[in-house]
């Protein structure tokens, strides 16, 4: 899943002109948009796990910002909804 | 006064009238103190992600409160000393969000397991789609 990405992008900034230069220029990069910002956004709420199990991995972990497209403000709030849903018993720590 | 969210937890082996007199004593100590319940949920008896105190299943109380922050001291005081009480979180919030909660909108959801295949099938269709409205089916109790 998700994983796989995870070295590539880390070094995005760092070493633009590096070994997976030409290789990214050829990926396709949709514009990112956050889900939780603008009108009739969803709100993020520890209640709601439709929608907070969508931004998590199937391991149980929270899924980083880049890939829900989550803003930063954004993500701390979902974050924050995600660990309130865990302390309930609503959501899984971790999927065995 | 500051407005609050409240999620109690009860132990698995209570009776709906035991559970009925913890809510009770959770608003009473509330209005002793001043405070006001405005909304209250009884999100029944729901299966637990991971065990809590051996317990798999916990009776969810749901409140939405109007009340000084002495009295929810205080509740949460009690509510922690309390037996039949697994868990509790108070949330302060600035408004609370009207009609039911998303809990109640989504009561069939709740056989879903996690990690399984419903989970993935929401995956597939993107991460901006708003979720999908119920739609009215049998209760899982």
């Amino acid at each position: 899943m998700y994983n796989n990405r995870r070295g590539r992008d880390k070094d995005k900034d760092k070493d633009k002109n590096a070994q997976g230069g030409a290789m990214r220029r050829s990926m396709f990069r949709r514009p990112k948009s956050c889900p939780f910002s603008g009108d009739n956004a969803p709100v993020i709420d520890y209640k709601d796990l439709p929608l907070l199990e969508r931004y998590v991995s199937e391991r149980g972990k929270i899924a980083p910002s880049r890939i829900g497209t989550v803003s930063q403000k954004k993500q701390r709030d979902l974050a924050n909804a995600i660990k309130r849903a865990r302390f309930l018993g609503l959501m899984p720590y971790v999927v065995q | 006064m500051p407005l609050y969210e409240c999620v109690v937890l009860g132990r698995q082996e209570l009776s709906s009238t035991q559970v009925e007199a913890l809510d009770v004593a959770i608003v009473d100590c509330l209005t002793t103190e001043k405070g006001q319940v405005l909304k209250k949920e009884s999100w029944g008896s729901r299966q637990l992600a991971y065990k809590i105190n051996k317990n798999k299943k916990a009776h969810y109380l749901y409140f939405e409160i109007d009340a000084p922050s002495v009295a929810v001291d205080e509740l949460n005081r009690r509510l922690r000393i309390h037996d039949d009480v697994l868990r509790s979180l108070f949330v302060r919030v600035d408004k609370f969000i009207e009609g039911e909660t998303a809990m109640m909108k989504n009561k069939d959801d709740q056989s879903r397991r996690f990690g399984g295949a419903p989970r993935a099938a929401v995956a597939d269709q993107g991460y901006r789609q708003a979720p999908k409205p119920v739609t009215e089916s049998e209760d899982v109790q």
